[in-house]
């Protein structure tokens, strides 16, 4: 297993903008999971560290069944470690609240509530002043390029707009950390594609902290600042990875980002690294 | 497409084509010899019969009245079914501890047929609207409560979560979530309950009452008045039909998403 000692992000980008960039968000110590019993007991996770800092865009990659969902689930509060300690903000993790928030694999936007009603859910239960929730929802529509379709029904929404007002809803809460759930698991390339440049701008803009499950080696690098690989059952930290090749969308005017000849060589090393078991 | 519409307009065609051969049928056999009219009467006999008693009543009672006696009966016992058996069954399928209360009991006595109890209904309420309401309240209770409960276990889980990963409460997720996610579920069993409290209403009014469309047939039937009993039985279809209608309508009003999903 790998140091991992606390490192700083991209200095040039993130200089005098972030002074808090050190601050420690979430800490896994020697977290494992098992699920069942007896014969049928099955390890998720097994001493699983790692430690997240505000500002930080982690990327988890691993094959399928290698536990990256019960890590995320663990994070979120949705469920408990067997084993292990899991602290947000210096706290034992209790359950889920907004602070911690979560887009899923599926986008869960509830049907009955309109896009802005969805976005809005969130600021409007914890009782947010109602000109400060129409400003935010405002700039959030605009952000994520739905102004025009903040009265539609959800069912009228394509695929990748249904994933980005999921987004949009976790936004206006303004959470310290988002978990993602392999967001773009279900869409089509193109689609992927910009939702990915999407992702990308609002992290950057918003400062966000974002901790993404993904099954795509590619995805990874193009939007981590670090990425974890995880083994096959159980599942394992096997490699943490820093990056860098996400800002450089920023400095390209096609915002893809460029992929030089190490791009490759840390392809082709992590690939194996997930194939290996 | 244009197949489908064609196919659409042939079961349209089908559909009607049906009512025309019964009528036909209904006129070709009163037309017969040897046919009482006490047994069938023809369609101009129950003709008559209806704008006789939409003029004149039935009973000394306006057809209004016997028609507003049963609904007053039916829609009574179904807001009270309404506004009860949905906390409750939301309540048991949330909480498993509030269910082993409830459960057992509607489990018990929804199989049993509602005019069974009727007559202890009649014993300890009397004969008038009270017992009526009662026993259709019960007969409607059951399948609501149930529809709520299978609506609880149905729903999405991510819904909850998600709901609570964005601050919601435990209240909030059962008022915000729960409830308008179970509405569809809801609804079905609402329909379920006014087709049964329906019927079970005319087989009351059948059993002991003064008015109600029920309570027409029935007694015209004492009298051997044949075409009041059609007229009384056509009437009970067709409202039957238009208060499914009307559910239909409701539905696709509020329930809007259903089938989108």
């Amino acid at each position: 297993m790998m140091d991992l000692s606390i490192h700083n992000l991209s200095k040039e980008f993130w200089e005098g903008k972030h002074m808090d960039e050190k601050q420690q968000l979430i800490n896994l110590k020697n977290v494992s999971m098992i699920f069942g019993e007896g014969s049928q007991q099955t390890t998720a996770l097994e001493n699983i560290d790692l430690k997240v800092n505000k500002g930080e865009f982690i990327c988890v990659l691993g094959p399928s069944g290698c536990g990256k969902s019960t890590l995320l689930k663990i994070i979120a509060g949705y469920q408990f470690p067997t084993k292990g300690e899991a602290v947000f903000q210096d706290r034992p993790i209790e359950g889920p609240d907004w602070h911690k928030a979560v887009v899923f694999q599926s986008p869960t936007l509830y049907p009955w509530l309109t896009v802005e009603q969805n976005i809005t859910f969130g600021p409007r239960i914890r009782g947010v002043e109602r000109e400060v929730i129409q400003e935010k929802t405002e700039h959030i529509l605009e952000q994520i390029g739905l102004s025009q379709d903040a009265g539609k029904n959800i069912f009228e929404l394509s695929g990748g707009m249904k994933q980005r007002v999921a987004l949009a809803r976790v936004l206006a809460n303004e959470p310290e950390l988002i978990l993602m759930d392999e967001p773009l698991g279900a869409l089509d390339a193109l689609t992927r594609l910009n939702m990915q440049g999407l992702i990308r701008n609002v992290w950057k803009e918003n400062g966000n902290t974002v901790l993404m499950i993904t099954h795509d080696v590619d995805e990874a690098m193009a939007l981590g600042t670090r990425v974890i690989v995880m083994s096959k059952q159980p599942g394992r930290i096997l490699q943490e990875i820093e990056m860098d090749y996400t800002y450089s969308a920023f400095r390209s005017d096609t915002h893809r980002i460029e992929m030089d000849k190490n791009y490759l060589k840390t392809k082709d090393e992590i690939l194996d690294l997930i194939s290996l078991d | 497409m244009k197949r489908q519409k064609m196919d659409t307009h042939l079961e349209r065609a089908l559909t009607l084509g049906t009512w025309v051969v019964i009528l036909l049928v209904w006129v070709a056999a009163t037309r017969s010899e040897g046919l009482s009219s006490h047994i069938l009467p023809s369609p101009q006999q129950v003709w008559r019969a209806l704008v006789q008693i939409m003029q004149e009543g039935y009973n000394q009672i306006s057809l209004w009245q016997h028609l507003g006696d049963s609904f007053i009966r039916l829609f009574g016992s179904l807001f009270l079914a309404i506004i009860t058996a949905i906390p409750l069954g939301l309540l048991s399928g949330f909480f498993p501890k509030f269910r082993a209360i409830i459960d057992s009991l509607v489990q018990f006595y929804r199989p049993i047929p509602p005019l069974a109890y009727y007559a202890l209904l009649i014993l300890w309420m009397g004969i008038e609207d009270g017992s009526k309401i009662t026993l259709l309240y019960l007969a409607a209770f059951a399948p609501v409560y149930i529809a709520c409960v299978a609506a609880v276990s149905s729903i999405n889980r991510d819904y909850v979560l998600s709901a609570q990963s964005l601050g919601a409460s435990q209240k909030d997720v059962f008022m915000k979530i729960i409830l308008p996610a179970a509405m569809p579920d809801i609804f079905t069993g609402v329909r379920t309950a006014s087709g049964f409290a329906y019927t079970t209403l005319v087989a009351a009014e059948m059993t002991a009452a003064t008015s109600g469309i029920g309570w027409m047939v029935i007694d015209a039937s004492r009298y051997l008045k044949s075409d009041v009993m059609f007229v009384g039985i056509i009437l009970m279809g067709i409202t039957g039909l238009l208060m499914d209608g009307l559910f239909i309508l409701l539905e696709r009003k509020f329930i809007f998403w259903k089938g989108n999903e």
